[in-house]
């Protein structure tokens, strides 16, 4: 068992009251391990061993590509750069007294209750009534410095049949042994719609713990594409209520958990009334001495009738010394509902080989074209969202980085 | 749908058919459990002392050990200190036929249905009854002693096998395993064993009742069943408990070590008192079973039906270390009123080219909670390795729950793992599709009830499949509402 204060903790009597409890909550919890069933797949004992601290003040601003769209760019936990037409009512860095007046979505563990102690910055976007954003908004987190303890914090919110897409990417270039720990809040009023690319892109030593919690009222739709491309060990998870009839989401989600990766994706799926509808679609590629988790559970509380629900988690496993390990659970109070799950594991068809081979396309060649088709069943959202050209490069420079490692 | 005044709801509050007590005098130790009444349960079965050494040894380990609680059931705290380990019919000698047992026990077996004696060479069905704790009566013994097949009550297999005892106890199920592995380690007073040797096949179906008769005395079983190279061996368990308002602790074990090319059919019809509509008393299903494919094709089936008890909380599984060996999960789970069921299977597949099969089906009715949770392991060595999951759940009213959490872990990359579950229910449109082809409510709901079951029923011996589909629409009776 971690100590819950093996890091140097801020005194709790110098924090305003909603960060002092925040902090006596994670205290009480402790750091998340692997008796704990919600993470049996996922172990942090590492953490424990760094002498984690808040991240120091950047020397030099990194050099940023240019997104499509606009563009909050945070580094080491500090807004370093804004490339927005937006008015700045509506995208901005979160401010403390924007997330205190707001209702709390995120579910109290030990790792959000963190969060909300330690947050600095992250970023704030609300779209109004109606409204339709025509280009992306992206949330750009960068961390490089070793040993940094980041806990970005980030509050979206859609009025009444307003309409986005965002992108939130976290993303580190070097080696460096940094642990990322954001919480985003998602709320969707009435017949707003969101369209969310969350890509995870840490440095190759980097811990990432996310936490996303969506909340969704009648006729809004929310869908996300949960990419996880890049990392050491990195989790996501998703809370995610559905509170109005007519409500949907659709989550789509891709992880190449290769060379030592470790990718966890935890979503709770909640259909609190009748009437709504939820999809879950996931594709995960381990390799090398990879680990892939995918852990759903589907809640369906008493009287949510009509409910419609679906989760479909397909692995491929291409290494002798890769793992997948797949929960896809149903919990079910209610009679009048649909609801199915199916989960498979299993390596790259050989007929589907042998097919393409005997049509005169090399091995290396036809592995590509099957790992791509593979993935591709997940990342509908990314032509949808008009991101092709950002976003396919990054995975398929992925793809074809797995494929070449097979032997 | 959903209302309680449709003609099939009444049927469902039909009373427990097997809810009598036999009034025998008991020979009970105090309640309580310490290393004394331990040594005077060892003492009283005269066995060896290895035996007490092991029970010892379980208990002062299951003294480190906290309750389970992850499991998706729900009950008041259990006090061990207020249950009977060691409940007897007291009897001056062991009977030497079946004249000389007990006639009020023999009456119990028939109301119960059992066939004894005459009637089970008329069924072909060979007893070893469970009356309590000790072995009443076994039949067929010699038949079987001819072709070397040893089939007795585990305390008689502990005086006169105790090498074989020795070689296989705990070896599939340590006392170490879990809380109530160790506990039934500790206290075990009976059970079965059985041992078929090298190329045989079992000529007939070995078939246990369990019984639960005295007040408080819960109930420890151990089954130890050893299949060797080439044997093949189907064994039946029935259980019924009479009627009590008390929750009862049913914490047994069941081990099966198959050989190379072995195979054991391991059947389980499970009718324990239920308690009653408000969730009033009933049995705590509290089972470790396990067994192991130690040679290479070997084959391990687990055929389960479960109906009753108040809680079920059980998870028959394989290892299957033996290349190519086998491992099946068939099971109906069903769940009504307040009762509640966490059940499911484990198939860890170690070996080459191993399969497993499984099939669960999971039926939620009333107020009942009905949880499948199944783990399927490929570790790193077992290269070909299969398994195809179907666990389906049917929902029969508003307030019942169905819940699904399957384990998948997979450490080979030759492995095809498959896994799929549906939930649905019993709907109007098929209700009156049936019904306007002439038949009753009852019939109908039965007639979807069965075939949505088909898939399990199919895998029992044909006295088990007449027995479960009776069991099954006794249980629905008034479900559908």
């Amino acid at each position: 068992m971690i100590p819950s204060t093996w890091i140097d903790m801020p005194a709790p009597g110098t924090l305003p009251e909603h960060r002092r409890e925040a902090l006596e909550s994670y205290l009480a919890q402790g750091l998340p391990h692997t008796r704990l069933e919600d993470w049996h797949y996922t172990a942090l004992d590492h953490l424990a061993r760094l002498p984690l601290h808040p991240p120091a003040a950047a020397d030099v601003t990194p050099v940023i590509d240019e997104a499509p769209g606009h563009d909050l760019i945070f580094a080491g936990e500090r807004l370093i750069e804004t490339r927005s037409s937006l008015p700045a009512s509506l995208l901005h860095p979160l401010a403390e007294g924007e997330l205190t007046a707001a209702p709390t979505l995120a579910p109290g563990t030990a790792l959000s209750a963190l969060n909300a102690a330690l947050w600095k910055s992250g970023g704030y976007l609300t779209v109004p009534r109606g409204q339709r954003l025509e280009r992306p908004v992206f949330l750009r987190f960068l961390a490089d410095e070793p040993e940094a303890m980041l806990h970005p914090r980030s509050l979206i919110r859609l009025e009444a049949g307003a309409e986005v897409v965002v992108v939130e990417s976290y993303t580190g270039a070097t080696a460096a042994n940094y642990w990322c720990n954001p919480v985003t809040e998602i709320e969707l009023e009435a017949g707003a719609r969101l369209t969310h690319i969350r890509l995870i892109e840490e440095g190759t030593a980097a811990t990432h713990t996310g936490l996303t919690a969506v909340r969704q009222v009648a006729d809004s739709r929310y869908e996300l594409l949960d990419l996880s491309l890049g990392g050491r060990v990195c989790r996501h998870e998703l809370y995610l209520t559905l509170t109005g009839a007519g409500a949907a989401c659709r989550l789509d989600g891709l992880f190449l958990a290769d060379g030592r990766r470790h990718s966890d994706h935890h979503l709770r799926i909640e259909h609190a009334v009748p009437g709504s509808m939820s999809r879950a679609t996931y594709r995960g590629v381990a390799a090398g001495r990879g680990r892939g988790i995918f852990d759903a559970r589907v809640l369906i509380r008493p009287g949510a009738d009509g409910t419609d629900a679906r989760q479909d988690s397909r692995n491929l496993l291409l290494s002798p010394h890769a793992e997948i390990d797949a929960k896809p659970q149903l919990e079910i109070y209610a009679d009048q509902v649909q609801a199915s799950h199916g989960a498979t594991v299993g390596r790259l068809s050989e007929d589907a080989m042998f097919y393409l081979r005997a049509r005169g396309i090399e091995r290396h060649a036809a592995r590509r074209l099957l790992l791509a088709a593979f993935a591709g069943e997940a990342l509908g959202l990314v032509a949808q969202a008009g991101l092709g050209d950002w976003l396919m490069p990054r995975i398929e420079a992925r793809l074809n980085e797995i494929g070449e490692s097979i032997k | 749908m959903g209302s309680n005044d449709l003609p099939l709801t009444q049927h469902l509050n039909s009373e427990y058919r097997w809810g009598f007590t036999t009034d025998i005098e008991q020979e009970v130790v105090p309640a309580g459990l310490n290393e004394d009444v331990i040594r005077l349960i060892s003492a009283k079965k005269q066995e060896p002392e290895f035996m007490l050494e092991w029970r010892l040894n379980a208990y002062r380990h299951w003294l480190t050990l906290e309750e389970p609680k992850w499991a998706s059931v729900h009950y008041p705290p259990i006090d061990y200190q207020a249950i009977h380990y060691y409940a007897a019919p007291k009897q001056a000698k062991r009977p030497k036929s079946l004249d000389e047992v007990d006639p009020k026990l023999l009456a119990t077996y028939e109301k119960l249905g059992i066939p004894l004696a005459e009637r089970a060479a008329l069924a072909g069905v060979a007893v070893d009854a469970v009356f309590d704790s000790v072995s009443v009566a076994t039949t067929f013994k010699d038949r079987l002693e001819k072709l070397g097949i040893i089939f007795c009550s585990f305390s008689e297999a502990v005086r006169k096998h105790p090498d074989l005892v020795r070689q296989y106890l705990g070896s599939v199920v340590p006392y170490t395993d879990n809380y109530f592995a160790a506990l039934n380690s500790a206290v075990f007073s009976d059970g079965s064993f059985v041992y078929v040797p090298k190329g045989v096949r079992c000529p007939m179906e070995l078939s246990t009742y369990f019984r639960i008769n005295a007040r408080n005395t819960g109930q420890f079983e151990r089954t130890l069943i050893i299949a060797d190279e080439g044997a093949y061996v189907s064994y039946l368990e029935g259980c019924t408990a009479p009627s009590r308002d008390e929750n009862q602790l049913h914490a047994a074990v069941v081990e099966l070590i198959a050989l190379k090319d072995a195979h054991i059919k391991y059947s389980t019809v499970q009718n324990w008192y239920p308690g009653d509509a408000e969730g009033r008393g009933g049995i705590y299903n509290f089972v470790t079973k396990r067994g192991e494919c130690r040679g290479e094709r070997s084959r391990i089936s687990w055929t389960q039906v479960e109906t009753g008890s108040a809680i079920t909380w059980k998870y028959p599984s394989c290892i299957l270390r033996g290349d190519d060996s086998v491992g099946e999960f068939y099971s109906v789970a069903l769940t009504n009123n307040r009762q509640q069921a966490d059940t499911g299977t484990k198939m860890i597949h170690i070996g080459r080219r191993t399969r497993s099969t499984i099939v669960a089906k999971g039926i939620s009715a009333g107020r009942g909670r009905n949880a499948y949770r199944g783990l399927v392991r490929i570790l790193d060595k077992a290269e070909g390795a299969r398994n195809h999951t179907q666990c389906d759940s049917l929902l029969m009213g508003p307030n019942c729950a169905a819940h699904t959490f399957p384990y998948i872990e997979v450490k080979n990359p030759t492995a095809q793992v498959e896994h799929e579950a549906t939930t649905s229910r019993v709907s109007e449109d098929q209700l009156f599709y049936l019904r306007s082809r002439g038949l009753t409510e009852e019939d109908a709901v039965n007639m979807i009830v069965n075939g949505f079951c088909k898939a399990v029923f199919r895998e029992l011996p044909m006295e088990f499949a007449v027995e479960a589909q009776k069991l099954l629409s006794v249980s629905l009776e008034g479900a559908v509402g």
